[in-house]
């Protein structure tokens, strides 16, 4: 079994969801005729993220009609998108959803909140309280969103979940003068993700810029030897195109200490005291 | 270093195009008075928008002993923009003349603020955005005259180090005539014993890197052979000059401030 999988590396326009909406299709469109299985969309793709007290005005809640489209077109393709969530009159997250066969086959709410250039999200989101694994017609994925993905722990829970693909939507900013510079590691720490879990990961960066901070793309796909599968260009819209096959999974499992070999029980006894003694 | 300079001048262009085409501008306007901060500003702009999207304005200090006119005229003739040259004699006339009183410092004030003025009245005539030229260190340390230097839509190498400014100005291929001197920062004596303390933004920016960007404690400066009383005076003219680098401040008392 093998899937063709698309990053949408694209720029949200801030604050407009119906002109991201719009702009969601037109990839889809394309992605399709390239016969893409897969399509996944960077960190809040129908929003951008600078949006400070903005972003209650552009909350949907899951069945909003505004993305209907979008859901529709999931019938023909998987496709992930990222939103602000309304998940009550008071609680908005930063969601990403998995949508196949014109449903939401898992929902992941962001829980490592950040910095944007509109201040911190801690104060317009809540973070999210699970980390799961879920089943696809394609395979078990796991979605963790923007920082979520730097704290080693939530993606070796999704290992130990049974995922054969960790899919990163991504909003890094570049800093080439900071030490050291985000985009930077990000040429390795997704890597060292795939080569840890021994699984996929597609790690989909946006571009465009928002408030001064630039964002330069630079999508990748790793295969589960953490091989660089496909690259996306510096700071241009691109639909990059990897792949996900399951005998190349199989193989690399095989071949390679991974998840498989972990001792489950030492660490998850272990884990519970660590939580007990924090 | 020439890595993270050619990031840091691309990371730049995007922005500044980027930031013009979301406010429908097409064209950028700078002042040139002889500083190095200008002319790079007005370089970058060149590269990210075209030499002809961009408009220069030659403002210089009629009192000028340092060659600013010769080097802001060179910088425009680099650049290769349309350029006007305003004299501000009239202008400054008028302030003497009002106010003979007027020392040094309000005299570089009300330049740094008639130029301003200059750049904004001409952005309206040529529908072109006026970029601000002010670096990280002089932000830091109060050095732009608040709605002076630092005015403007864009501050292009506002998150660059006075050295850093340079250095970029040297990768752009400026010309070492059109840079000019190194100038020293005049910070205010504040010991008791007094006595001037300028030092060069070499020695300012290493400091200012490791305070700010490097979080590192006093302590630990002092450690490293910074004097202590050196760090102190920097540290709190960073913080002393906070007011100057944020809009200005809003007593909220509406559910939603703007």
């Amino acid at each position: 079994m093998s899937f063709v999988v698309g990053l949408a590396q694209m720029a949200p326009r801030l604050a407009d969801v119906r002109g991201n909406v719009e702009r969601h299709l037109q990839i889809i469109e394309e992605a399709s005729s390239r016969h893409v299985n897969i399509l996944l969309f960077p960190e809040l793709s129908l929003t951008g993220q600078a949006l400070g007290d903005l972003a209650v005005d552009v909350a949907l809640t899951l069945d909003s009609a505004l993305f209907a489209d979008i859901r529709r077109s999931s019938k023909e393709l998987a496709i992930g998108i990222g939103l602000v969530e309304r998940a009550s009159d008071r609680v908005l997250r930063n969601s990403y959803l998995y949508l196949d066969g014109g449903t939401i086959i898992h929902l992941h709410r962001k829980l490592h909140l950040e910095r944007t250039p509109a201040g911190a999200e801690s104060e317009v989101f809540s973070p999210g309280r699970r980390i799961r694994s879920f089943d696809t017609r394609r395979g078990r994925f796991g979605i963790l969103t923007g920082a979520d993905a730097r704290h080693v722990a939530a993606a070796g829970v999704l290992a130990l979940d049974g995922m054969d693909a960790l899919i990163l939507p991504l909003a890094i900013a570049a800093r080439p003068n900071a030490t050291p510079p985000p985009e930077e590691e990000a040429e390795v720490w997704p890597r060292a993700l795939a080569m840890m879990t021994r699984s996929y990961v597609f790690a989909i960066n946006r571009v465009g810029v928002e408030e001064g901070w630039t964002y330069p793309g630079a999508s990748r796909a790793y295969g589960p030897r953490g091989e660089l599968m496909a690259e996306g260009p510096t700071d241009e819209d691109s639909l990059v195109i990897a792949s996900l096959d399951h005998e190349v999974l199989r193989r690399a499992r095989i071949a390679a200490t991974g998840p498989k070999d972990e001792a489950r029980d030492v660490v998850f006894r272990e884990m519970d005291r660590v939580s007990r003694e924090s | 270093m020439s890595r993270d300079i050619t990031a840091s001048a691309h990371a730049i262009t995007v922005v500044l195009r980027s930031t013009l085409r979301d406010a429908s501008f097409r064209r950028g306007i700078v002042g040139l008075s002889g500083r190095v901060d200008e002319i790079v500003v007005a370089a970058l702009a060149a590269e990210a928008l075209s030499a002809e999207q961009v408009r220069l304005l030659v403002l210089v200090d009629p009192e000028d002993e340092t060659g600013a006119a010769e080097r802001a005229r060179a910088a425009a003739e680099h650049v290769g923009a349309d350029t006007e040259e305003i004299g501000l004699d009239p202008h400054l006339d008028a302030l003497l003349r009002d106010a003979p009183e007027a020392d040094p410092k309000r005299r570089r004030a009300f330049l740094a603020r008639l130029r301003t003025n200059l750049l904004h009245d001409r952005s309206l005539a040529h529908r072109a955005l006026v970029l601000a030229a002010t670096s990280k260190t002089d932000l830091l340390l109060g050095r732009a005259t608040l709605y002076g230097e630092s005015a403007g839509a864009v501050n292009p190498i506002g998150d660059l180090y006075a050295t850093e400014v340079v250095a970029l100005a040297e990768h752009l291929g400026i010309p070492a005539d059109v840079i000019g001197p190194p100038p020293v920062v005049d910070l205010p004596a504040r010991s008791a014993e007094g006595g001037g303390f300028e030092p060069s933004y070499a020695w300012i920016d290493p400091l200012l890197k490791l305070l700010v960007d490097g979080r590192v404690r006093r302590r630990e400066l002092t450690e490293m052979g910074y004097d202590r009383a050196d760090v102190q005076r920097v540290a709190s003219t960073v913080r002393r000059n906070r007011y100057r680098r944020r809009p200005p401040v809003i007593p909220a008392v509406s559910g939603r401030p703007v």
